[in-house]
Parts: C-alpha cells; sequence; structure tokens
C-alpha cells in the first residue's frame, strides 16, 4: 500500500457531448490532455438512468437485476408505501469491498446510494447523495472533523435552485472547492490502493442550468462554463498527485440534455383507463388498487398491479403477459416514448423479479416523472435539464478500447487494475 | 448482459455483510423518521418524487 494503484473520478451526469465539444473550443486543459492519453468513450447507463441506479452499477459492475437498485424510491414490500433505497439495498459487492477482502485499502468519497456508511476495512467512506446527515455519513466518524475544517458539505441546498440561481451558483462554488480541498488531502496524506470518488456538483448544474447554457443565456451561461473549469482544474489537482502507472478512470453515470417537458405519467395512466387515484394524491400510497391495473414508480418504471405482488392487485398472474403486451403498446403510443423495455430485456439477475414490468425510456426533452401531486398530465418547473440513458462517458488513461461502454465496465475496469478477477461481473475491462 | 451471476452465498454483500447475514434490503432501518422527511425533500428538489 502507498500511492493508489487505481483511481476512479465520477463527474456525474457529465455528456461526453459536452466534454467533446468544450475540448473542441479550447477548454478543459485537463480533461484535454487526458483525452489525449486515453480514449473518450461514449457510455451508456443502466435503466433507469439515474444516479443511485447507475452508481451502483459503476462501483458493483453489474447490472440492477444483480445489484438490487431500480431507482431512489421503491414500494415497500406488501404495502402501497415509498421507501428509499440505500446501501443495503445493493446486494452485490462494491470495487472497495472486493479490495478490502483482498487486504487493500480504500478511500470512497461521495458516491450517491452509500447511506449510511459502512465500515470501510480499514479504509475511509464518505457517503454521497442521499445522506441526510454527515454524522452517519463517515467511516471512520474520527474523519468528521477533519470534514468540518474543510467546510464539506454532502450536497449543496437544492432548494436554492428552485428560488435563487444567485445563491445557488455562489454555494455550488464553495461546495465544489471544498470537496476538492477534502479530495486533494485525502489523496496526499493517506495512504490507498483504491481511490474512488465522485464530482457531484455537475449534475445540480445541469439540473438547473442546462437549458441556459445551452440557449447562451447570461449570466448563467459563463457561470456553467466557469463550473466545468473548476471541475477541470480539480481532476488536474488529483491526477498530479497520482503515480503515473496508476490506472486513472474518468466516468459519468449517465447522460443530460435539456428538458422541455416534465411528464407525469400516472396521470397519463390514469386518463386512459390504467389506474385510479384518491385525491388530492400525494404518492402511489393514493392508488386506489380496485381501480388500477398499472401504475409508475419515478422515473418510468411501469408496474402491473399484480394479484400476489401488489396489495389489493387485480391482475392475476395468469393475464401478467397479455396485460403487460397491451401496456407496452399502450407506452409506445405515447408521444414522449421512444421505446419501452421489458424486465426481461433489461434486466439480468436474482432481483430481475424485482424489477419493473416494463422501464419508459423517454424521447430527449421529456422527463418521466413518478410524482402524483400535480393533475397535469405534463408541466415544466425551475428544473432545466434532464438525464438521458446515452451520452455518458468512460476515460482509462492509456486504454483505447473500441466500441461504446457501460459504466458497469468501471468496476471491472478497477477491480482488473488491482489485480483482482473481473470475470464475473456484467461489467468487461476496458484496457 | 452475462446471465452468469455469482452465488450470493459465497460473496459477500456490498454492506460489508458476510454471507449468510441477514441483509436489510430497502430498509426503513437506514433512515430514522426525521432522516426520511430531509430525504424526501431532497429528492422532491430534483424532481424523483
Amino acid at each position: 500500500m502507498g500511492r493508489p494503484r487505481v483511481c476512479v473520478i465520477g463527474l456525474d451526469g457529465t455528456p461526453a457531448s459536452y466534454l467533446r465539444r468544450r475540448i473542441a473550443e479550447g477548454a478543459l486543459p485537463h480533461l484535454a490532455e487526458l483525452s489525449r492519453q486515453g480514449t473518450l468513450m461514449s457510455a451508456r447507463a443502466p435503466l433507469p438512468p439515474i444516479s443511485s441506479v447507475s452508481w451502483a452499477s459503476a462501483s458493483t459492475g453489474t447490472n440492477p437485476g444483480r445489484h438490487g437498485v431500480f431507482g431512489f424510491v421503491e414500494r415497500k414490500p406488501g404495502t402501497w408505501d415509498m421507501t428509499f433505497t440505500n446501501v443495503f439495498t445493493i446486494t452485490e459487492p462494491q470495487v472497495w469491498v472486493r479490495a478490502a477482502r483482498a487486504g487493500l485499502r480504500s478511500i470512497v468519497v461521495n458516491i450517491p446510494g452509500t447511506y449510511p456508511a459502512q465500515p470501510n476495512d480499514g479504509g475511509i467512506l464518505v457517503s454521497g447523495f442521499v445522506s441526510p446527515t454527515l454524522e452517519r455519513s463517515v467511516q471512520p466518524p474520527s474523519l468528521i472533523p477533519f470534514l468540518q475544517e474543510r467546510d464539506y458539505l454532502i450536497d449543496v441546498d437544492l432548494g436554492l435552485g428552485h428560488k435563487d440561481l444567485d445563491a445557488f451558483c455562489e454555494q455550488l462554488f464553495a461546495h465544489h472547492a471544498a470537496r476538492t480541498r477534502v479530495l486533494v488531502d485525502l489523496l496526499t496524506d493517506e495512504e490507498c490502493d483504491l481511490f474512488y470518488v465522485a464530482f457531484t456538483g455537475t449534475d445540480r448544474l445541469h439540473h438547473f442550468l442546462w437549458e441556459q447554457m445551452e440557449r447562451g443565456e447570461e449570466p448563467w451561461a459563463t457561470r456553467f462554463h466557469e463550473y466545468y473549469a473548476a471541475v477541470d482544474a480539480s481532476v488536474g489537482e488529483l491526477v498530479a498527485r497520482l503515480p503515473d502507472d496508476c490506472r486513472l478512470i474518468l466516468l459519468s453515470d449517465h447522460g443530460f440534455c435539456r428538458l422541455d417537458h416534465e411528464v407525469f405519467v400516472n396521470r397519463w395512466l390514469e386518463r386512459d383507463g390504467w389506474l385510479a387515484l384518491e385525491e388530492p394524491a400525494k404518492s402511489i400510497a393514493s392508488v386506489i388498487p380496485a381501480r388500477t391495473r398499472a401504475y409508475c414508480m419515478d422515473p418510468g418504471r411501469l408496474y402491473l398491479n399484480l394479484a400476489g405482488r401488489e396489495p389489493g392487485g387485480i391482475v392475476s398472474p395468469a393475464e401478467y403477459e397479455p396485460v403487460r403486451d397491451e401496456l407496452r403498446r399502450w407506452a409506445e403510443a405515447l408521444p414522449f416514448v421512444q421505446r419501452v423495455a421489458t424486465r426481461e430485456e433489461a434486466f439480468s439477475g436474482p432481483h430481475a423479479d424485482k424489477a419493473p414490468d416494463l422501464v419508459l425510456v423517454s424521447k430527449n426533452g421529456w422527463d418521466l416523472k413518478g410524482a402524483v401531486r400535480t393533475a397535469e398530465l405534463q408541466g415544466k418547473g425551475r428544473l432545466t435539464g434532464m438525464h438521458t440513458q446515452d451520452d455518458a462517458f468512460v476515460l482509462v488513461r492509456g486504454a483505447h478500447p473500441e466500441g461504446e461502454a457501460d459504466v458497469q465496465d468501471v468496476a471491472a475496469t478497477a477491480l482488473d487494475g488491482l489485480g483482482l478477477d473481473a470475470g464475473e461481473l456484467d461489467g468487461r475491462v476496458l484496457r | 448482459m452475462s446471465a452468469e451471476r455469482p452465488d450470493p452465498d459465497v460473496l459477500p454483500a456490498a454492506s460489508g455483510a458476510e454471507a449468510g447475514d441477514e441483509v436489510e434490503e430497502g430498509s426503513d432501518e437506514a433512515y430514522s423518521e426525521d432522516e426520511e422527511a430531509a430525504v424526501a425533500a431532497r429528492l422532491e428538489d430534483l424532481g424523483y418524487i
């Protein structure tokens, strides 16, 4: 143990196309240099393309049917109540767990879906989104003063993005600087074999400022690019502290595009007779099971109201296939749907039976929502960017693999760099 | 996507549990009641619920 043998740096939600464009324009000098040293590959996220799912794939090297995470929220078995996914939902070992079992030390910071922080076998782990308290986000807890001295925040105040973009941007930059201070100090002062970290401010920036950036609307477009300049500088600071033979992997967990419409899928289901809700509806707990054949969980996960699975389910197991076919045809005809995947097409593994029956992939611009609080079919709020399954990126220093990457390849490539076997993973080693 | 999968009795869970341990899936206990409210607010801010 000494300096890291493998370093993974995540830029949450950063599109490959954005990086290529800015590099071509002469911006982002550190990322530009890295893209000369390795191929900046376009990458694909698992379905649905949200951070809880995608980071579980990027850290375990498996598809959601194996790691068990299909969203930020799930229906609590046997009820219509919602529950939040968390580190216990992930049932495949993450790279750092496998590393620890091999006697290797890891530093893991800000990876979504790792709350509450679990002991990292002599290493360090600081949980990422969604982590409501610092106290339960840090292992070992003795690291908390170190983080507080550096003004470390797990996340920005997302509410600011809805009401005060100036203040939101100011906090975003301060938050990024604090995160960088922590990462640089950890990398400088701590020994480890694996350094696995993510910058997630990029995702927040995109959610609130993507459209403004695209339109060149000032001052936001400039702020957007300035933020990426800060990210690029941080990447440069970290990379400068790595040994030359360290396997360096950069990735984003999904892509991003402009959000034109928020689509409330449950209201479309209701309009066409698939779903009934008690009003005022607050969540899927408002579903009226006796009059519901299908419902949606965020972002585009469709479930039949299946007898024996959902409480009060009215679709019998014998009707499952024909009803799902009917639902699929209905979904494929919706104006905002690009394609529909069945659970068998999208997932494999021991948790595939918990997967959504169908997953909607929307056209760019149409952001699918599971929320039921609005009675509208669609709308638009303060969010101006949305996730995409494609246009994520992976870059491995010194590697020039062909084709498109998958974010699950990151874990396989990291394990391989640690000298551990990645053969049983879904992801491939990018060399 | 590989159809092969590891034997869950052999590999430990990501939470660090040993094989054979009871692992809470989607556990409510991961978040206290107060924490759940904070989590819900953050997810709502990003449009997830």
